[in-house]
């Protein structure tokens, strides 16, 4: 008893302690187990909030791009709101959660970002983009301070390459109404923020819609062994299935010690064109006999002779310096059709416009006062970018014309030359020769005509009268005489002198006149002596007051002061000295005030420099701030086009048929004659800025191939042609036409070459062998205005809490 | 034996309690590993879809007809995992073990794919050019019965 008296409540105190154990294990399952539940569900909607706020980024990317290469209005924040999915407002307070952006500061930095109260932004609607049943994101789509013409920035227009900057915020839109609703209890789950730099067209080292030949058998890729330089060092892109030939086969990928043909990405979107040339192939993309039109492992970078095929990576970096990995499938990149922004910038801001568009005169040249935009109305003879030095001598051009360097110092004169000439006729005395009769000896030639060949007559070229058609022109009947004086002249084209020089003054009428329609024929002549004695013809020379037809193509200039002042001196535009030319040639300028000889631009001006369109004769000067922002629009072809670039351009050439000047949606052709340099930078060297970017946008952009160009640029100690451009034939190709029966020449472009079609430099072994290197600081710094391919580089992304 | 009887009652009732907790938690946590594996699975799939590559939602502006089918396929089947991905895409490590170990966890799930052009609702609703709406549906079972899971993401042809 005793020992049970001792134990008595033993049992009760066991139960107690276990109870507590008991309960100490249920009170921590129900502790542990929501919690665990609600690490799952955390983790599961954390998920969908992630994709939720990357599917906002992709979102706003899927539409900028949409509205930056699609038509109408490009600028995303001046699109009228009904049907976007994104408004254009105010925002007050771009530091609130879950925008968070800061500073509010804005430090001068170019492709630098601020956020004061007040910016606009893009806003995405309720509801626009949704994931799922509930999940959604609200996006904010800011404006970089330097990159658009949008309202933030008074409608300018800048160089650089538009950025934005996204935030996304998820959120779970538990009551249907689209919006955070944070009063119904929902929140933002979780933040994307992304900064994006916009990409253009420039900068494809080589770009093709389409192949040339549509069956594409033909038309490839070819690379050999033993090049010492990448055929195209920059991306290449190719709508259509690209095709590599690799005729060598094992010789090519058993070579080391040279560089691989593709120095960039290859990207392409597929098939265009029947037959299919990637749907057999490992990688996509197309291999001459290697897959095909044949099926031989030699022609081909990967292994095997039937699925499943297997890549070897040596080979695949012998073709491409990123290996595989170098190519790409993206969707298709659409050419664009609509080049309303080019032409605004041409035609520059309304304020600064000489004329309204609507009421400009064909062949005439305006430049904005305000951004000094350049527009042609007229097709252009040339349209040359020279580089003076301060006393207004060209740097660049010979005295035959010829692109002789790019110098390191000068002012940019961009000198256009109309195609269409002007007719006039003027009263004049001019000598001529009467006959009459004369006695006594006489020797005189006989030259007799066939149209035939024949014994004894040699052929020779006349321009034969077919025809005549009438034309309206000025008549000129002169009334009197002015003297002025001219001082020496500078250098410009051809070295200038003074004189004393007679303007004559004229009254006008518009009259009608025949012009014969002629052409070139072959005659066959001989010319015998016969000699005589008694009556027989002879001439004498007299003069006689006649109306005399005189033809001139219209030149104006832009004349860009940067780096000083810099004299421009009258005879720049004068092929001869003012010494050899006649009076009524001379080119009087006609400033404001008196008459003046010799311009001094100062130093940050611009001086506008254009020919009358009557006789010629007489040139008119309007000095303004600033110098040209960079695009020149001309509504017709360009014959010639040649020169050393300064400064970013973009030279458009729109259709001469287009109805709205302000919005062309056709092209016309450009011709480039000779080099086309970067100013500062030694031919064959690669620019170290992107300061002088020079873009090219035309429907064709022809290579000219005259025997006197070939023969330049096609011994091994001539040096090649260079073109430093983005050369973008958005219709048609970049070609040749009809080259000249010489030896081919070298040319080397240092930038891109985009096209629609493949266009042949080399047309029955004649023509020019070409090699792309490429310049980077087209993708960073591409010419102005150059249009915009629909992708982006993500320069910065981070997702927070919001 | 008032004692005893009292105490046998409290253990009987702290019993009763326990093994109620213990319902309460296994059904309260059923499923949640397999949840866990099912949402990592949907990410890393969804990772390939949306990336770049072969496995990406769409292959040169069309959908990628890997992802046509529209019904559920098992993840890891007698032929491997379903096409086009590899046990590599799900595995981060050669390690036979957990090799095996991924193949045990991934049999018991099926998936199913759905990839078309993100409908902007409007008004009026529109397709947005290069946007797709991917959705990865994942089911499986667990002691609550079949249980689907539905990840959507947004895809953006470059």
């Amino acid at each position: 008893m005793k020992r049970g008296r001792g134990y008595r409540g033993f049992v009760l105190a066991a139960v107690f302690f276990i109870m507590v154990v008991i309960i100490l294990l249920i009170a921590s399952l129900f502790r542990l187990v929501p919690q665990e539940v609600r690490w799952t569900g955390d983790h599961r909607r954390e998920t969908f909030a992630y994709y939720a706020c990357t599917g906002g980024i992709k979102h706003a990317l899927a539409y900028l791009r949409q509205v930056r290469t699609g038509t109408g209005q490009t600028d995303p924040y001046l699109r009228p709101a009904s049907n976007e999915p994104y408004e254009s407002v105010t925002e007050s307070s771009p530091s609130r959660s879950p925008l968070r952006l800061l500073p509010p500061v804005d430090n001068g930095q170019p492709l630098d970002t601020y956020f004061p109260s007040g910016i606009p932004v893009l806003h995405s609607k309720p509801g626009r983009i949704r994931l799922g049943d509930d999940w959604n994101a609200e996006v904010w789509i800011f404006p970089d301070k330097n990159t658009l013409p949008h309202p933030f920035m008074a409608g300018k227009t800048s160089k650089l390459p538009p950025c934005y900057i996204i935030v996304s915020a998820a959120f779970r839109d538990t009551n249907g109404n689209g919006i955070c609703d944070t009063s119904s209890g929902e929140n933002y789950a979780l933040r994307a923020e992304s900064s994006l730099v916009e990409h253009t067209f420039a900068r494809y080292a080589y770009f093709v819609d389409r192949w040339k030949d549509e069956g594409a058998n033909t038309t490839v890729f070819r690379v050999k062994t033993g090049s010492p330089n990448p055929i195209f060092a920059g991306p290449v892109h190719s709508n259509d299935t690209p095709v590599i030939d690799v005729p060598e086969g094992l010789a090519f990928w058993g070579q080391t010690g040279f560089p691989a043909p593709f120095g960039g990405e290859l990207s392409f979107s597929g098939d265009v064109f029947a037959p299919t040339k990637g749907i057999t192939s490992f990688d996509g993309v197309g291999y001459f006999k290697g897959n095909f039109l044949g099926n031989a492992e030699d022609f081909r970078p990967y292994r095997g002779s039937s699925e499943p095929y297997r890549a070897d990576e040596d080979r695949y970096k012998k073709l491409f310096s990123k290996g595989q990995a170098a190519i790409q499938r993206t969707s298709r990149l659409e050419l664009p059709n609509d080049w309303a922004r080019l032409a605004a910038a041409a035609w520059g801001d309304n304020a600064g416009r000489e004329v309204a568009v609507e009421s400009a005169q064909p062949d005439q040249v305006y430049v904005n006062t305000s951004d000094l935009g350049i527009v042609s109305t007229g097709a252009l003879r040339e349209l040359r970018l020279d580089v003076v030095d301060n006393n207004g001598h060209s740097t660049v051009f010979n005295s035959q014309m010829q692109v002789t360097n790019a110098p390191n110092s000068g002012h940019q004169v961009v000198n256009l030359q109309q195609l269409n000439e002007i007719t006039f006729l003027r009263q004049e005395t001019v000598p001529t020769t009467e006959t009459y009769t004369a006695t006594g000896p006489y020797t005189v030639d006989q030259t007799l005509t066939s149209d035939t060949p024949l014994d004894g007559y040699s052929p020779e070229l006349y321009e034969a009268t077919i025809g005549s058609t009438t034309r309206e022109v000025i008549r000129y009947v002169q009334t009197g005489v002015s003297t002025i004086v001219d001082p020496p002249g500078g250098g410009g084209p051809a070295s200038g002198g003074g004189g004393t020089i007679s303007i004559p003054l004229y009254t006008t009428a518009t009259v009608t006149i025949s012009v014969p329609q002629t052409e070139m024929r072959t005659r066959y002549v001989q010319v015998t002596t016969i000699s005589g004695d008694g009556p027989h013809d002879e001439t004498r020379a007299t003069t006689v007051v006649e109306d005399v037809t005189h033809h001139y193509a219209p030149q104006d200039a832009v004349v860009a002061a940067v780096d000083g002042p810099v004299r421009f001196p009258v005879n720049y535009f004068l092929p001869t000295t003012t010494t050899t030319s006649t009076s009524n040639e001379f080119p009087v300028f006609e400033g404001s005030g008196a008459p003046v000889l010799d311009i001094t631009v100062p130093q940050g001006k611009s001086l506008i420099v254009k020919q009358d369109r009557q006789t010629g004769g007489t040139f008119s000067v309007k000095m303004v701030d600033g110098v040209p922002k960079g695009v020149i629009g001309v509504f017709g072809q360009v014959d010639s086009l040649r020169g050393v670039n300064r400064g970013s351009k973009t030279i458009f050439a729109a259709s001469a048929s287009t109805a709205d000047r302000l919005r062309p949606t056709s092209l016309a052709n450009v011709t480039v004659t000779d080099h086309l340099l970067h100013y500062a930078t030694a031919p064959g060297a690669l620019p170290t800025n992107g300061d002088h970017a020079l873009g090219v946008i035309a429907a064709n952009i022809t290579m000219a191939s005259t025997s006197d160009l070939l023969n330049l640029h096609n011994t091994p100690a001539s040096p090649p042609l260079y073109l430093y451009a983005a050369l973008f034939a958005a219709e048609g190709s970049f070609q040749v036409i009809a080259p000249a029966t010489v030896p081919r020449g070298e040319l080397r472009v240092v930038g891109g070459v985009l096209q629609k079609v493949v266009g042949p430099l080399i047309a029955g072994g004649r023509g020019w062998n070409s090699q792309y290197l490429y310049d980077n600081y087209l993708n960073i710094n591409p010419p102005p205005i150059f249009p915009p391919d629909g992708r982006f580089d993500v320069t910065f992304y981070r997702i927070t809490g919001p | 034996m008032v004692e005893i009887l009292v105490a046998m009652v409290l253990l009987a009732t702290g019993v009763i309690f326990a093994l109620s907790a213990i319902s309460y938690a296994t059904k309260a946590t059923a499923g949640t590993t397999q949840s866990t594996e099912a949402t990592a699975y949907a990410r890393k799939i969804l990772e390939l879809m949306l990336g770049s590559g072969p496995k990406s939602a769409c292959l040169s502006a069309g959908i990628n007809p890997a992802y046509t089918s529209g019904v559920f396929q098992p993840l890891y089947g007698p032929d491997g995992v379903v096409p086009p991905f590899q046990e590599a895409d799900f595995t981060i490590t050669s390690d036979p073990a957990e090799a095996a170990q991924f193949r045990e966890s991934a049999r018991q799930f099926e998936v199913k794919f759905w990839v078309r052009q993100y409908l902007d609702p409007g008004p009026p609703p529109s397709p947005m050019l290069g946007l797709y709406a991917v959705d990865v549906q994942l089911r499986w079972r667990d002691r609550l019965g079949v249980r689907v899971s539905s990840f959507p993401g947004l895809y953006r042809q470059e």
